[in-house]
């Protein structure tokens, strides 16, 4: 097969969301400045910190120019005196009131949507904390504004060890490897799974799947003195190791055999990541992964980069570079009269 | 030789290159227009392309005296061997054909060609088209669909 390098690494500068963004940044830093100046009293003091997957270095940036940018804002506040984790959000909530038309209290966020004409849309998410507790651990509240007791309550949480539990996995080039195999996993969900909605494994769910299974794939270079990475290798192993991870189980149910998987949250509180996807649901991840191997494996078998690389134009969409095997001459015609 | 216009575009055309061109023009050989492809690379940095190559009447093409038909074939095998050689640098750039008079100018067929040429996708943003002429060679290229002249650097 060819050597893809050079080709994966332009596809991923060109699908990368970096930390360094800086419309995104400033998003965000109006609606901090705004969250200092108007939240309430009562409100103790708080601090902030980024989460998601922009802040563990595993954002894509994304196709329907729909940004999402996480904060986390752990307030110092004991979850056993605020029985009603709402009143928490609430504070946040009316701090940025009428910042935008949109200010509304979801299950695990304040959201802030921005839309400015023919801008791109941003949500900021509000992920709110209890810091402060007897335990020492952190919870988040959950809840809508207008949900049932049993519905409203704090969650054990650690968004910042799993920063950390990511990001510390791999170091220096190798730890560029696993974040730019993550962005290509990512960027093939987009392009293979049809809606947003439960059927589709959600961006952690993908980010730790490749966190227990990815490998780092390079060679010595001895001439060059510098290691040579193979992120088509990488991908490829990853792809391999996550198709084997899933298991056969009869679902009693639909009366069917389906191929599942589960792969828990490496922090608090290590739940199943996949456990909102029904079994038929992640029978069809399942079946991506397979056909995502068959052309992965179709990709080794092209002598021509062009070629190659319009089979990883199908996994991955148009950002994928293409290159022409030729130069086109056409025909001509002249006259002196 | 090199040509340029204002200050958009630099254009050298090798020694080799230019050798064929003169050949016409010594040995005097217009009594059938003749013509075919440049081909050569760009430097984006510099804004500068060279013209490195260029392939002259095939077995399909049609000459007469005033009229050169060129087709594809051979040109386009040419055009590989060097695409493939030079790993991928040198390019499709162009057209030449030459004329029957000393200062030459494009005809109104060779006008409405070049437009028709720099508007196909698959090109290079920059084309040129050359006409050689019993005494000189004159360069043309196509700029948001207007042909202007390139000038000679002295």
């Amino acid at each position: 097969m060819v050597n893809l390098q050079k080709e994966f690494l332009d596809f991923h500068d060109k699908i990368k969301l970096s930390d360094e963004n800086t419309i995104l940044r400033e998003k965000r830093e109006i609606l901090l400045n705004k969250l200092s100046d108007n939240i309430c009293d009562e409100a103790v003091t708080y601090t902030t910190f980024n989460q998601g997957s922009y802040a563990m270095g595993t954002g894509i940036k994304p196709e329907d120019d729909d940004y999402d940018i996480d904060v986390g804002v752990k307030f110092d506040i004991n979850k056993d005196n605020y029985s009603d984790p709402i009143k928490v959000k609430k504070w946040v909530r009316d701090a940025l009131d009428g910042h935008t038309k949109s200010v509304e209290i979801r299950r695990s966020c304040v959201t802030v949507t921005y839309q400015k004409d023919d801008e791109p849309i941003y949500h900021v998410d509000f992920a709110i904390y209890a810091a402060a507790n007897d335990d020492g651990k952190m919870y988040i509240a959950k809840g809508k504004e207008f949900s049932t007791e049993e519905n409203r309550k704090w969650e054990l949480s650690d968004p910042q060890g799993l920063i950390t539990t990511i990001k510390d996995k791999y170091k220096d080039d190798d730890a560029k490897q696993f974040r730019r195999v993550i962005r290509y996993l990512k960027k093939w969900r987009t392009h293979n799974f049809s809606s947003d909605g439960n059927g589709t494994p959600t961006g952690i769910s993908l980010t730790i799947l490749a966190y227990n299974y990815f490998s780092v794939s390079k060679t010595y270079d001895w001439s060059k003195q510098k290691d040579v990475y193979d992120d088509f290798t990488a991908l490829y192993n990853l792809a391999r190791s996550i198709k084997n991870s899933f298991s056969y189980k009869w679902n009693e149910t639909d009366s069917q055999w389906y191929h599942t998987i589960s792969t828990d949250l490496p922090v608090e509180p290590y739940n199943n990541l996949f456990e909102k996807m029904t079994d038929k649901q992640l029978n069809s991840f399942y079946t991506k992964v397979d056909t995502l191997l068959t052309k992965l494996d179709e990709v080794k078998g092209k002598d021509k980069r062009s070629d190659a690389c319009a089979v990883l134009i199908k996994i991955f969409g148009e950002d994928f570079p293409s290159t022409v095997d030729k130069s086109m001459v056409g025909t001509s015609e002249s006259a002196s009269l | 030789m090199i040509f340029f216009y204002e200050e958009l575009i630099t254009l050298e055309i090798e020694e080799s290159a230019k050798c064929k061109f003169d050949n016409y023009i010594k040995n005097n050989k217009f009594k059938l227009e003749s013509g075919g492809i440049l081909i050569g690379t760009l430097n984006h940095a510099m804004n500068k392309i060279m013209i490195t190559d260029i392939t002259e009447p095939q077995h399909e093409d049609r000459q007469s005296r005033f009229m050169f038909t060129r087709r594809e074939k051979g040109h386009q095998d040419i055009m590989d061997t060097l695409w493939e050689n030079s790993h991928y640098t040198k390019t499709y750039l162009g057209e030449w054909h030459t004329h029957n008079e000393p200062s030459p100018t494009p005809s109104f067929v060779d006008k409405r060609n070049w437009i028709k040429i720099s508007e196909r996708d698959k090109n290079s943003q920059w084309l040129f088209f050359i006409i050689v002429g019993t005494r000189e060679i004159r360069v043309w290229t196509v700029i948001q669909g207007k042909i202007v002249a390139l000038s000679k650097k002295s």
